[in-house]
C-alpha cells in the first residue's frame, strides 16, 4: 500500500525557543513505518498547489512571527487547505493563534504558560486519539490558552494545574478538513516518552484516515 | 452592469416566503447592479465562488435547523480569502448548526427577543456605509449576540432593547475578502425599511469602492 506524505515543517536556523533539530528525528522515528516523510525549515514558501500534494501537514515551526514577512500568503493558503479537506497537524507551536483567522480554525489562542515542570497529564479514554493511552507524566511547558467558544473542539488530553483540569489536545473538524492541537513537545525530550509516541502516531493516523 | 450573486435556501424550507429578497433587492438596486439569484448547495458549480467573477455573494438560510454541507463552506471559505465579499442576511439559529460560519461572520446569534418596536443606532465607529444614516425606530426581533473574543469586528449598527444593546450589522476582514452580516429581516419588510435599504445599498457601493 502506498504511504501518505507528511510535510513536517520546523525550523533548524537561529531557532527562538524550540529547535528543530533532535525533534526531526524524533518525529521521524514515530511516524517513520507509516508515512514518507518530508522534513523542512522553508514552510513559508509553500504554495496552496504544493500543500495539496501532502496527505497531512505537521507544524512545530518556532518563526512564524520572525518570518512574518514572507509567512502572510500561509495562513490563507492553511486555511484552504483544511477546508478542502486537508489534515493540520500543529505540535506545541503558539505562534499559530497570532494569525485570529488560524487561531479561530484551530480553536484556541496561546496565553502564556508556567515554568518548564513536570505536569501530570490525564487521556480521554473516549476519545478515539487517546483511547487505551494511560495517564502520564511529563517535563514540558504548561500551555494556557484562551479558547474560542465557537470551534467545536474534542479534547482528547487535559493536564492538572492548581485543581483544575486544562486542555492539552484536542481534534477540530472544518468544512472538509481535521485539525490535531497538542501542545507537549517542547524538546527532543518529550517526544521520547511513550504516551506523547502513541498519540502523536495516533493523531497522524486519525488525520490520514488511517485504522488506528 | 455589475453582478451580485443572492444565494438562498430551496428545498425542505419550513418558511418558503418569510425571507424572500429577491424583489426587495432587486427594488433596492434598481438598475445599477444585477442580482443573479441561486439556491445555495443547488445549481452551484464550484467557479460560481470566484472573486472575480461575483465580488460580493450575499447568502441567507431561511431555515433554523439548515446545515451547509462541508464542501459548501470549504467554497465560501475559498472565495473570501481569495477576495470575495459574503454578506449574510438574517442568520439567526442557523449559527448554531454552521459553526464554520459562526467563525466565519466573528460570532453567532442567541436567543431571539421578542417582536418588538425598538431604536436603532449607529455605533461609535464613523463608517462610510452608515455616514448617511439616521437612527430609526422599527419593528423587528433583535438576537443577542455572542461575539468571538478573536476576531476584530466592526459593528455600524445596534439595537437598543431595554438596558442593552444588541449588534445588527457588522463586518470583519477575513484574510483577504470580508464578510459583512446584518440580522434584521424577520420580519421580511424590515428591509422595507428606508435606513436599511440604505445600509444595503451603501454597503454594496463600499465594496466595490463606489463611496
Amino acid at each position: 500500500m502506498k504511504r501518505k506524505k507528511v510535510y513536517i515543517a520546523g525550523d533548524y536556523t537561529n531557532p527562538v525557543w524550540h529547535p528543530f533539530d533532535g525533534v526531526d528525528k524524533q518525529l521521524s522515528s514515530i511516524l517513520g513505518d507509516d508515512f514518507e516523510i518530508v522534513l523542512d525549515e522553508h514552510y513559508e514558501s509553500l504554495s496552496l498547489d504544493q500543500m495539496i500534494t501532502f496527505d497531512l501537514i505537521v507544524l512545530y515551526t518556532d518563526h512564524w512571527t520572525d518570518k512574518s514577512s514572507t509567512v502572510q500568503p500561509l495562513a490563507p493558503n492553511l486555511a484552504n487547505y483544511v477546508a478542502s479537506g486537508g489534515s493540520l497537524f500543529v505540535i506545541h507551536f503558539p505562534g499559530i493563534s497570532y494569525n485570529p483567522e488560524l487561531a479561530q480554525m484551530i480553536g484556541a489562542a496561546f496565553k502564556m504558560h508556567p515554568p518548564y515542570r513536570e505536569i501530570y497529564y490525564r487521556p480521554n479514554a473516549k476519545h478515539i486519539i487517546t483511547t487505551g493511552v494511560s495517564e502520564f507524566q511529563l517535563f514540558d511547558e504548561p500551555y494556557m490558552f484562551l479558547l474560542d467558544p465557537h470551534t467545536k473542539r474534542d479534547v482528547f488530553l487535559n493536564f492538572e494545574h492548581q485543581g483544575h483540569l486544562l486542555p492539552a489536545g484536542w481534534t477540530v473538524e472544518f468544512a472538509l478538513g481535521k485539525i490535531v492541537y497538542l501542545a507537549p513537545g517542547h524538546n527532543s525530550e518529550s517526544f521520547k516518552n511513550p504516551e506523547i509516541r502513541e498519540i502523536v502516531l495516533n493523531s497522524s493516523r486519525w488525520l490520514c484516515n488511517i485504522n488506528i | 452592469m455589475r453582478p451580485i450573486l443572492y444565494l438562498k435556501q430551496r428545498t425542505n424550507t419550513k418558511h418558503p416566503k418569510r425571507y424572500d429578497f429577491d424583489k426587495q433587492l432587486e427594488l433596492i438596486f434598481s438598475d445599477e447592479y444585477d442580482i443573479v439569484c441561486g439556491h445555495i448547495e443547488e445549481e452551484m458549480p464550484p467557479n460560481i465562488f470566484d472573486p472575480l467573477r461575483y465580488k460580493v455573494i450575499i447568502v441567507q438560510l431561511n431555515d433554523e435547523e439548515y446545515k451547509l454541507s462541508p464542501s459548501c463552506i470549504s467554497l465560501i471559505i475559498s472565495y473570501i480569502s481569495n477576495g470575495g465579499n459574503l454578506f449574510i442576511f438574517n442568520f439567526y439559529e442557523g449559527s448554531f448548526y454552521n459553526h464554520e460560519l459562526s467563525l466565519i461572520q466573528g460570532g453567532s446569534l442567541g436567543e431571539r427577543l421578542p417582536l418588538t418596536v425598538a431604536d436603532y443606532q449607529k455605533t461609535q465607529y464613523k463608517h462610510k456605509i452608515v455616514s448617511e444614516t439616521d437612527n430609526f425606530s422599527l419593528e423587528e426581533a433583535p438576537s443577542d449576540f455572542r461575539k468571538d473574543p478573536f476576531v476584530n469586528l466592526f459593528v455600524l449598527l445596534e439595537c437598543l432593547y431595554g438596558n442593552d444593546t444588541y449588534p445588527v450589522f457588522w463586518y470583519r476582514n477575513y484574510f483577504g475578502g470580508r464578510v459583512l452580516s446584518l440580522s434584521l429581516g424577520n420580519p421580511f419588510f424590515s428591509l422595507q425599511n428606508g435606513e436599511i435599504s440604505k445600509i444595503i445599498r451603501r454597503t454594496i457601493f463600499w465594496l466595490f469602492d463606489m463611496i
